[in-house]
C-alpha cells in the first residue's frame, strides 16, 4: 500500500468517469433517435494486488424482451390497421355521405323523381331528357365508383410491391447483422449499436409482416412468421411479387396460378421452396397480409355490391313477367308457359305444394355446358336450377322433369310451351304458379319494358351466367341505351304508333323500381358476415351503402384503438429504453464532482511524492 | 387515461394536443356545415334510417312537382269546360221559342253565330298547356279536333260534314221527297208503305182516329206498310193521326182532318162524294203532308242524324250513307279516314278520366283526362255543326219551318236533363273537380309529411350551435390548460439549471 495505489485507484476512478461521461454524452445526443436505447455503466470493484480500484465491467443496454414481443405483434397489428383505415377513408370518400350529390342514394332518388316526372308530363321533352341525364348520371357514378375500386385494388397490389422489396431489404439487412453480432470480439459500444439496429429492422419487419423472434445467446436472431414459415434462420427467405399490372373487376384470386387474375405473392425459403402466400396462408397480420385482403376481399365486395346495385338496376328496366296460363289435364293441374322469349340468364319462377311443403324453384338458362350441372338451395329455401335451352324446349322439359320428382309432371307439348302438371289424384302436390321473366332486348315493340340500360358496347344486360358470368364488373360497363339517348321518346313510345302522352311505360318503370326483387348472388367475406344484399333497387342501395359505412366505421374505431395500444407500448418503451435529460444531467454533475474529486486526490499525492522527493 | 410516473409526458402531451386540435377543427366543421357528421361512416347507427327518410323527402319532393302539375292543368281543364258550359248555355238559349221570332233575326244570324260558337268550342278543345292537349286523352301531341274549315268542308279530298249531311238529306228524302215513304189507293183504300228495309226516312210509327169511319191496319210487315180503309164517310173534324219516326229518334205527328168543305191547309182533307172519292182526297193530302214534312221536319231530323253518324261520340265510329246513289240508299257504311275527315283524332277508352293519371303517392293516382267526344261536349258540337251547316233564309217558310224544327231538337238535345248523363259537360266539370280535391287533400298530407320527416332528418343530422359551442369552449379550456403545462414542463429540465 503506498501512494502509489492512491495514484493508480485515482487514475482509475477518472478513467471511470471519462468513461461515464463518453456514455451520458451518447444518451444525451441520442435522447430524440427512435429506436435508441439507454445505456449505462456497469462498474465493478477490482481487486488488484495491493489495490481495490473501480473497473467497467461493460457497457449495459436497457432491453425488455417481453415488451419487444409485444411491441412486435401489436405493430403487426397496427401496420394491417392502418392499410385498412387507408383504404377505408378512400371509400369513405367515394361512396359519400347519403344525401350529397355524388352518393349513389341521392343518384337514385333523382333518377325516381326524374320519372315520377316523366309519367305526369311524357309528351315534355325536357322530363324526358332529364330522366336520360338522371340515368346517365346514375350510370356514370356506377363506373365512376367500380373504376375507383379497381384502381384502389391496383394500388394494393403495387403497395405489395413495395412493401415486399422493403421487407427483402429487411431481411437481407438482418442476414447480415446475424453475421455480425456472431463476431464477438467486438467492443461494447459498437455492438451495442448494432443490436439498436437489429431492433429497429425487426420492428420493421414485423410492420410489414407478422413475424415471430427467437434471440440467439449472441444476440442473433431467428425469424418466421406466426403461421410458421422461416423467414431468417442464418439466410434470409425471399418474398417474391408478381404484379398483374392494370386489374378489372373479373380479375380475381385463384388458388390456381393458371386462373388467377391478379399478382401472385410467394415466400421463397433459402431451401429454394417457393410458397403461395395467399394461398397457404402464411400471413394473418402486417401491412401485406391486409394489403392482399383488400384486394381479395374488401374492395372485391364493394364491386360485388355495386354491381348488385347495377344488374338491378337493369333489369328492373328491362324485365317483364309473364304468369302461365292454367291447364288442366288428365286430371291433373297446372300451368303452361310460354319459353320463347328466355335469353340467356332469364328465368322462370315454379312455385309449387309438395306434401303440405310450398316450395320454389327457379329455372334459370346456362347454354354454357362448363357450368352445369347446376343445382343448389339457397339459405332462404329456394333451389335454383341451371338448364341448356339451347336444344330447344324439349330437353328442358325433359332435365325438369327428373329434376322435380316423380310427382310433378313437366313436358313440351308444342313448340316453345313447357307444361307444368300436378300428380292429379294422389294429390301430394299442387302447382301454385309459374312466371317467366324475359329480358326486352328491342326498344319497341316488345312489350312495356326497355332496356333504358346496356352493357358494354350497347350489348343487352341478361345476367347471363355463361363463360364470365355478366354481372362481374357490370357497374363499369354499365351505360344508358344509345338510341334512347339519341331519341329520348323511346321512353314513352312501346311501339312506333304509342301515344307521346300515354304514360303505360314510365309508370311500369318506375313500379319495377320499387317493386322487382333482388337476390344478391355474392356475399361478403366471412369476417364481415357473409352479408347479402337483397330487395328492391332501393334496398341494394341502402344496404350497400349501410354495409359499408358500418364496416368503415368500425374499422376507423379499431384503428383508433389500435392506436391508442401503441401508444401506452411507445410510452412503455419510453419508459424502459428513453433517456431521461435529467438524470443524465444529475449523473453529469456526479460525474464532474467525482472526476474533480480523483484529479484532485491525483493532485494530492502528486504533491506528497514531491515533498517525499524533497527530504 | 393513461397513468405515467416518468417524467417524459411531454412528448404524449403534444400528440393529445395534437388530437384536440383536429377536434377542434371537426366542431368548427359542424358549425359551420350544421351538420354532425361529415361522411357516410360518420352517420353512425343512424344510417338507414337517414337514407330511409332522404328517400322518402326526395318522393315527397317529386309528388308535390305532380301535383303542382296536375293542379295547373285541372285549374285549366276547369276554366276551359266552364266556357264550353257557357257556350251550350247560350246555343240553348237561342234556341227558345220567341226569341227566334221576332224579324228573324236570330233565324239569319243562326248560321253565323253557331259558326263562330263552334270555332271556339274546337279551339277550346284543342287547347294546350305547354305542348301538352288536355282533350284528347293521353293523345297529347296532336289537336285532338280537326280545324272548323276541315270538319264543315272536308280535307284532301276527304268528305267534310257538309258533304255528309247532304248524302243523309238525300238518303232520308228518297228520290220522291216523300221521306222514303210510298203511298197507293186502291177502292177505299189507302196504302202507306216505307219503300225498303233501311234507315233512311220515316218510319211508320202508329195510326190513329177519333172516329170511326176508317179501318186502320198496321204498321205491319217488312218493310213496314199500313192501310187506312174507309168504310164509313167520317164526320167533319174526324181526325186521323199518323205518328212518324224520324232518323234523329224523335217522332212526329201528321193529324188529317176530316172537313166538309174545301181544305184550307195541308192538315184537312175534304169528304168527298163516295168512299171512294174521301180515299182519294185522304191520299191528295197525305200526300202533300208527307212532302211539306220531308222539306221541314225531317230535314232537321236528317241534319242532326247526319251530325250523329259524323261526329261519333266516345265508343262510336263514324259512319255516312253507302252511296251513291244516295236517295235509294238502304245502308251506312263506316266512315274511314280514306274517305272522311274523321273529326276527333285523340284517345278513345271506355272511362276517359282514366286515359291519364298523375302519381301523386305511393299508391294514389289523380285521374284528370278528358277528351272531346265524351257526350257532353259531342252533343253540343252536333247541334253547332247542324245550324252551321244550314242557312235559313227569313222569306223561305220553309226554312222558317225547319229553323223551328231544328230548334225544337237543340231544346232537346241541349236540355239540362242530360247533366247528370255520363259524359256530360256537367259531369266532366265534377269529376274534375273531384280530382283537384283529391289532389289539394293529398298535398296537405304530403307537407304534414314533410315537415315531420324534416324534423326527424334535422335530428339525426343537425349539429345543434349551443351544443357545439359549448364543446369548443370546453375544448378551448383544455388545449389551453394543457399548452400551460407543456411549456411549463419543457421549460423544467435541469439543463437550464446546470451551470
Amino acid at each position: 500500500m503506498g501512494l502509489s495505489v492512491t495514484l493508480s485507484n485515482a487514475l482509475a476512478g477518472m478513467d471511470m468517469n471519462q468513461r461515464g461521461l463518453t456514455v451520458v454524452s451518447r444518451n444525451v445526443a441520442n435522447a430524440g433517435t427512435p429506436g435508441y436505447h439507454r445505456q449505462s455503466l456497469s462498474l465493478v470493484e477490482d481487486n488488484g494486488v495491493n489495490s481495490v480500484n473501480v473497473r467497467v465491467a461493460k457497457v449495459q443496454r436497457a432491453y425488455v424482451q417481453a415488451l419487444e414481443t409485444q411491441t412486435h405483434r401489436e405493430t403487426a397489428k397496427m401496420g394491417e390497421m392502418a392499410v385498412k383505415a387507408g383504404f377505408m377513408d378512400q371509400i369513405d370518400q367515394l361512396l359519400g355521405k347519403p344525401g350529397s350529390i355524388n352518393s349513389l342514394d341521392t343518384q337514385l332518388s333523382n333518377l325516381k323523381a326524374s320519372l315520377q316526372s316523366l309519367t305526369t308530363s311524357p309528351e315534355d321533352f325536357v322530363a324526358r331528357s332529364q330522366v336520360v341525364d338522371r340515368a346517365q348520371s346514375m350510370a356514370e357514378t356506377l363506373n365512376f365508383l367500380s373504376r375507383s375500386t379497381q384502381t384502389m385494388r391496383v394500388e394494393a397490389e403495387s403497395q405489395i410491391s413495395v412493401s415486399v422489396a422493403e421487407v427483402n431489404q429487411y431481411l437481407s439487412s438482418l442476414a447480415d447483422i446475424n453475421q455480425d453480432l456472431t463476431d464477438t470480439s467486438r467492443g461494447d459500444d459498437t455492438r451495442i449499436s448494432v443490436l439498436d439496429e437489429r431492433d429497429r429492422l425487426i420492428l420493421k419487419v414485423s410492420e410489414l409482416v407478422d413475424v415471430k423472434v427467437d434471440y440467439r445467446g449472441d444476440g442473433s436472431v431467428a425469424l418466421h412468421t406466426r403461421s410458421g414459415v422461416g423467414l431468417l434462420d442464418g439466410k434470409a427467405s425471399q418474398f417474391q411479387f408478381q404484379t398483374a399490372g392494370n386489374l378489372a373487376a373479373t380479375a380475381l384470386y385463384d388458388a390456381d396460378p393458371s386462373q388467377s387474375g391478379v399478382g401472385l405473392l410467394t415466400v421463397a425459403t433459402p431451401s429454394g421452396l417457393a410458397i403461395d402466400v395467399v394461398a397457404h396462408g402464411v400471413l394473418n397480420t402486417g401491412r401485406i397480409s391486409s394489403l392482399l385482403d383488400q384486394r381479395d376481399n374488401v374492395l372485391v365486395t364493394l364491386q360485388d355490391q355495386l354491381d348488385e346495385i347495377a344488374s338491378g338496376l337493369a333489369q328492373a328496366m328491362s324485365t317483364i313477367e309473364t304468369a302461365g296460363t292454367a291447364v288442366s289435364s288428365g286430371g291433373s293441374d297446372g300451368f303452361d308457359a310460354d319459353l320463347a322469349n328466355m335469353q340467356v340468364g332469364n328465368s322462370f319462377i315454379v312455385k309449387y305444394v309438395e306434401g303440405g311443403t310450398a316450395k320454389t324453384v327457379n329455372v334459370v338458362r346456362v347454354d354454357d355446358a362448363s357450368k352445369l350441372p347446376m343445382d343448389s338451395v339457397s339459405a332462404n329455401g329456394i333451389r335454383t336450377i341451371g338448364l341448356d335451352f339451347s336444344g330447344g324446349i324439349g330437353p328442358v322439359a325433359t332435365a325438369l322433369n327428373a329434376a322435380l320428382g316423380a310427382a310433378i309432371t313437366v313436358s313440351n307439348p308444342a313448340g316453345t310451351t313447357l307444361r307444368i302438371l300436378d300428380d292429379g289424384a294422389p294429390n301430394t302436390t299442387d302447382i301454385s304458379s309459374i312466371n317467366v321473366q324475359h329480358t326486352v332486348t328491342a326498344d319497341q315493340g316488345a312489350g312495356v319494358a326497355i332496356s333504358l340500360f346496356t352493357d358494354n358496347g350497347g350489348g343487352s344486360y341478361t345476367n347471363s351466367l355463361d363463360g364470365v358470368q355478366q354481372k362481374l364488373g357490370f357497374a363499369g360497363r354499365i351505360a344508358v341505351n344509345q338510341s334512347i339517348v339519341a331519341d329520348n321518346s323511346l321512353l314513352v313510345k312501346q311501339t312506333a304508333t304509342t301515344s307521346i302522352g300515354d304514360a303505360t311505360r314510365p309508370n311500369y318503370l318506375i313500379d319495377q323500381l320499387a317493386n322487382m326483387q333482388f337476390m344478391g348472388s355474392t356475399s361478403s367475406d366471412l369476417d364481415t358476415g357473409l352479408f347479402k344484399v337483397s330487395g328492391n333497387v332501393e334496398n341494394l342501395v341502402k344496404q350497400s351503402l349501410n354495409f359499408q359505412g358500418n364496416i368503415i366505421a368500425s374499422t376507423k374505431q379499431a384503428y383508433a384503438s389500435q392506436g391508442v395500444v401503441m401508444e401506452t407500448l411507445a410510452m412503455r418503451a419510453e419508459e424502459a429504453y428513453g433517456v431521461d435529460i435529467d438524470e443524465e444531467m444529475a449523473m453529469l454533475l456526479q460525474l464532474q464532482n467525482a472526476y474533480s474529486a480523483n484529479a484532485r486526490v491525483v493532485s494530492i499525492a502528486k504533491e506528497l511524492v514531491e515533498i517525499l522527493m524533497q527530504i | 387515461m393513461i397513468v405515467n410516473n416518468s417524467m417524459f409526458p411531454a412528448q404524449f402531451n403534444y400528440r393529445s394536443i395534437a388530437n384536440m386540435r383536429s377536434d377542434l377543427d371537426r366542431l368548427q366543421q359542424q358549425l359551420s356545415t350544421g351538420e354532425k357528421a361529415q361522411s357516410l361512416s360518420e352517420l353512425g347507427g343512424d344510417r338507414v334510417v337517414d337514407m330511409t327518410l332522404r328517400s322518402r323527402l326526395s318522393a315527397l319532393d317529386s309528388y308535390k312537382q305532380n301535383v303542382n302539375m296536375v293542379n295547373i292543368r285541372i285549374n285549366f281543364m276547369s276554366t276551359t269546360m266552364s266556357r264550353v258550359d257557357e257556350i251550350e248555355g247560350a246555343a240553348r238559349a237561342s234556341a227558345q221559342q220567341g226569341t227566334y221570332e221576332i224579324n228573324g233575326v236570330n233565324m239569319t244570324a243562326a248560321q253565323y253565330l253557331a259558326e263562330t260558337r263552334m270555332t271556339e268550342l274546337i279551339d277550346l278543345m284543342n287547347s294546350e298547356l305547354n305542348g301538352r292537349r288536355l282533350f284528347g286523352g293521353n293523345e297529347t301531341e296532336n289537336n285532338p279536333v280537326e280545324q272548323f274549315d276541315a270538319v264543315m268542308n272536308g280535307k284532301d279530298g276527304n268528305a267534310g260534314f257538309r258533304t255528309v249531311m247532304g248524302e243523309r238529306k238525300l238518303a232520308d228524302a228518297g228520290a220522291a221527297n216523300m221521306g222514303r215513304l210510298t203511298t197507293g189507293i186502291v177502292g177505299t183504300t189507302v196504302t202507306l208503305a216505307e219503300d225498303g228495309t233501311h234507315p233512311f226516312g220515316f218510319k211508320i210509327d202508329a195510326l190513329s182516329t177519333d172516329g170511326v169511319a176508317a179501318n186502320l191496319a198496321g204498321p205491319a210487315g217488312a218493310p213496314p206498310s199500313a192501310t187506312i180503309d174507309f168504310v164509313a164517310q167520317p164526320n167533319d173534324n174526324e181526325r186521323i193521326i199518323l205518328a212518324l219516326d224520324m232518323p234523329d229518334g224523335r217522332t212526329i205527328q201528321a193529324e188529317m182532318k176530316a172537313v166538309a168543305g174545301p181544305p184550307t191547309s195541308t192538315r184537312e182533307f175534304q169528304i168527298g162524294g163516295t168512299l171512294a172519292a174521301t180515299a182519294a182526297n185522304f191520299k191528295a193530302a197525305l200526300d202533300a203532308k208527307i212532302g211539306e214534312l220531308t222539306k221541314t221536319d225531317l230535314v232537321a231530323a236528317s241534319a242532326f242524324a247526319a251530325a250523329d253518324n259524323f261526329f261519333a261520340a266516345n265508343g262510336e265510329t263514324a259512319q255516312r250513307v253507302n252511296g251513291p246513289p244516295y236517295d235509294t240508299a238502304t245502308s251506312l257504311v263506316a266512315a274511314t279516314s280514306a274517305d272522311t275527315v274523321i273529326w276527333y283524332a285523340g284517345q278513345s277508352t271506355t272511362n276517359p278520366r282514366q286515359s291519364v293519371d298523375a302519381r301523386v303517392d305511393e299508391n294514389t293516382r289523380v285521374s284528370y283526362g278528358a277528351q272531346a267526344n265524351e257526350d257532353g261536349p259531342t252533343r253540343l258540337m252536333r247541334s253547332l255543326a247542324v245550324f252551321a251547316a244550314e242557312g235559313f233564309s227569313p222569306s223561305d217558310p220553309e226554312a222558317k219551318l225547319k229553323y223551328q224544327s231544328l230548334n225544337n231538337a237543340v231544346r232537346d238535345r241541349l236540355s239540362e236533363v242530360h247533366n247528370s248523363e255520363k259524359g256530360s259537360i256537367e259531369v266532366i266539370q265534377m269529376e274534375l273537380g273531384l280530382a283537384k280535391t283529391t289532389n289539394g287533400r293529398i298535398e296537405e298530407r304530403h307537407v304534414q309529411q314533410k315537415s315531420m320527416l324534416d324534423n326527424m332528418l334535422v335530428e339525426i343530422e343537425a349539429a345543434p350551435i349551443e351544443e357545439v359551442a359549448m364543446k369548443i369552449l370546453s375544448l378551448q379550456t383544455r388545449m389551453q390548460a394543457s399548452y400551460q403545462t407543456a411549456s411549463i414542463v419543457s421549460r423544467l429540465s435541469l439543463v437550464n439549471y446546470v451551470q
